[in-house]
């Protein structure tokens, strides 16, 4: 049993709601948007042994990179 | 390596966001209080593409099934065996395991094997974390002083050492329901002679699963081999020095971890080095 931790990330003025979840030992984050845009699912994984923020499932790398920057960035603080 | 959204990404993390859209496609995001770390559903396979530049992760059903039978039911007999209108009963067929040594001839050495078109066209792989085995026990009658008739069977959990995923050889095939016109991707997982680990552990029948290195991963499913270079790599027997064992509760099935490793008394499950002749 694990309890979703739920935060906010700004972005140009708008508070989006991100939750995070733990799925098959591996934790992702959930963002939700205000427009009508699907929920954004986002993992850390890592390639030729860097970090990289991608979507699950494929297909929204480029929002998984910008939403998860910001993710990372929440996060340190 | 393989490509995720266009990341170069290794065939371990591949394969582990492949694994996680299933999960996430039926998380109910709203329950966010539940999580169930055990929903990892049918077998995972990985099977190569078209091209042979690429693998696909696939649900396979576990029980190879020859292309003969007619439907359902006629599989229902030829696993568990069945009565013929005279009386006589006709033994069933166990196909989760192909032998190494029988995937080309069977095991009378009279014919061709039911997997050797599958062992030269359908090679596959079967993603483990990790799989049980029974050491069999025969406690010592006190008093007769001789070990008792039946033994007392204890389930350990096999891995391998800082490996979260690893490969067992598998060959697949599929079968059609001719009744309901379903087509199923069957397979067997590969085993070879056990090990020294396994010898102790699966000390029944000294077998074990073939389990495979990256290199000889990539071999078994990409490559064209001949048949003595597809019972070499079925026949790898995988280092007893890079693999783990535990014994784990006799009620794990049951249990919401059933890989907890479970302290039986010594006196009734000896160490492993005692099995050892010295």
């Amino acid at each position: 049993m694990q309890t979703a931790e739920q935060f906010q990330i700004e972005v140009q003025g708008l508070e989006l709601t991100v939750t995070s979840h733990i799925i098959n030992n591996n934790e992702v984050f959930r963002i939700v948007f205000s427009d009508n845009r699907p929920p954004l699912v986002v993992i850390e994984a890592t390639a030729l042994g860097r970090p990289f923020w991608t979507s699950i499932p494929e297909g929204r790398q480029r929002e998984a990179e910008f939403f998860g920057k910001l993710i990372s960035e929440k996060l340190k603080n | 390596m393989c490509y995720y959204n266009g990341q170069r990404v290794t065939r371990a993390e591949y394969i582990m966001l492949m694994q996680m859209q299933r999960p996430v496609a039926k998380y109910d995001f709203l329950n966010v209080k539940l999580h169930d770390g055990f929903s990892y559903g049918n077998v995972a396979v990985l099977k190569p593409n078209d091209a042979k530049d690429n693998f696909d992760i696939v649900q396979m059903e576990w029980g190879f099934l020859p292309e003969y039978l007619k439907d359902r039911e006629a599989v229902e007999r030829f696993r568990r065996g069945y009565k013929d209108a005279k009386g006589i009963w006709h033994q069933g067929y166990t196909t989760l395991n192909a032998k190494a040594e029988n995937l080309f001839i069977n095991e009378e050495g009279t014919k061709k094997s039911m997997y050797a078109d599958a062992a030269r066209e359908r090679r596959c792989l079967v993603l483990s974390t990790g799989f049980f085995e029974w050491r069999h026990i025969f406690p010592i009658n006190k008093r007769t002083g001789q070990p008792v008739k039946t033994s007392v069977k204890y389930p350990h959990y096999i891995t391998l050492k800082d490996q979260e995923y690893f490969y067992f050889a598998g060959v697949w095939q599929n079968w059609t329901d001719k009744t309901t016109g379903e087509i199923v991707s069957t397979l067997a997982i590969v085993t070879a002679p056990a090990n020294g680990l396994m010898t102790i552990i699966h000390n029944s029948k000294k077998r074990m699963p073939t389990i495979l290195n990256d290199d000889l991963a990539y071999r078994w499913m990409m490559e064209d081999l001949t048949d003595d270079e597809i019972t070499a790599i079925a026949m790898t027997q995988y280092p007893s020095m890079l693999m783990e064992a535990c014994p784990i509760d006799k009620d794990f099935k049951t249990s919401d971890e059933p890989t907890t490793p479970f302290s039986y008394p010594e006196q009734d499950l000896p160490a492993y080095e005692t099995a050892f002749d010295i």
